[in-house]
């Protein structure tokens, strides 16, 4: 339980980090102009952008799948430990 | 999924204003309606724990508030991407973007609430975050009419004006928003059912521990 507290913690405090970190780039947004400077199409850079979002998809997806059949081992190994205990008994 | 990626990178015609940084948004809005579907699961099965007290419904909103934080994770991450090319900036104060950042810290309460202890108490206080969470749902989907946002007006929904998307990239849309919803629901199925069985280990430790 303590563990995934701490868990918790750590990914907050990380994302926040990243997300003060990014906020350097603030303001800007809502001048129209500068919009229409930044929406310049420059395909090469734009095509790493895409790779990336597609990149950590999946890098989450196949995480959390191996978080989920990781789970189902330790439950495995729990029951076995319970069958134990109760024949013992 | 394998067809969304092929339609996304192969058949879809570039946008000519934001060009192909524009491809992000077939899987950066398909996960944002999962983000806020999932907050609305949570919310609604809270609401049913609150009234019946029966463990199926919690098993159903921690379920969805697990799946919830990281599609939210990923909303924020693809949009922070697409961002840089599109508007020259990782992070801006915009409507929309917060509010989807509130909904990942209602996420992250939900799930901090709910890891602090097993009792039914937790469960109604995780309860009564998630019910503050949907009502979050709404005010992300409606954020961009109802403030000035640098997001363009809806495009699909309800609320969206017709002829907004191309017919080709309305396809590719709707098959991304398609497969991820299933890819959702089937993910949901799975953790429900591993819950259950963490809660059946639980009551068994308990058993076991109290006889001896």
């Amino acid at each position: 339980m303590f563990r995934i507290q701490i868990k918790s913690a750590i990914i907050t405090i990380l994302f926040l980090t990243w997300l003060i970190y990014i906020s350097n780039d603030l303001a800007v947004i809502y001048a129209d102009d500068q919009l229409k400077e930044n929406s310049d199409t420059n395909e090469e850079s734009y095509l790493a952008y895409l790779f990336g979002v597609f990149f950590l998809i999946w890098l989450a997806f196949f995480g959390y799948i191996f978080f989920l059949s990781k789970r189902i081992k330790e439950m495995k190994t729990e029951v076995e430990y319970l069958k134990k205990l109760i024949i013992e008994k | 999924m394998l067809l969304s990626i092929f339609l996304i990178f192969i058949w879809v015609p570039t946008e000519q204003t934001l060009g192909i940084s524009q491809r992000i948004f077939y899987v950066h809005v398909p996960l944002a309606w999962i983000g806020m579907l999932s907050i609305v699961v949570v919310g609604t099965a809270s609401i049913f724990h609150l009234i019946t007290r029966n463990n199926k419904w919690d098993a159903i909103a921690y379920s969805a508030a697990e799946l919830g934080i990281i599609f939210a994770t990923l909303i924020l991450i693809t949009g922070a991407m697409w961002a840089k090319p599109a508007w020259g900036v990782w992070w801006t104060w915009d409507p929309k973007l917060t509010t989807t950042l509130i909904l990942w810290f209602i996420y992250v309460g939900y799930l901090m609430v709910r890891s602090f202890t097993n009792t039914s108490q937790a469960k109604v206080y995780a309860s009564a975050v998630a019910l503050l969470g949907a009502v979050d749902a709404p005010l992300i989907y409606l954020a961009s009419i109802w403030w000035r946002s640098a997001h363009p007006d809806l495009n699909i929904g309800p609320l969206a004006e017709s002829g907004g998307l191309d017919s080709r990239m309305l396809i590719t849309f709707l098959l991304c928003l398609v497969s991820f919803t299933v890819f959702y629901i089937f993910l949901m199925f799975e953790r429900i059912s591993m819950r259950k069985l963490e809660d059946s280990l639980d009551e068994v430790h308990t058993y076991v521990s109290n006889s001896n």
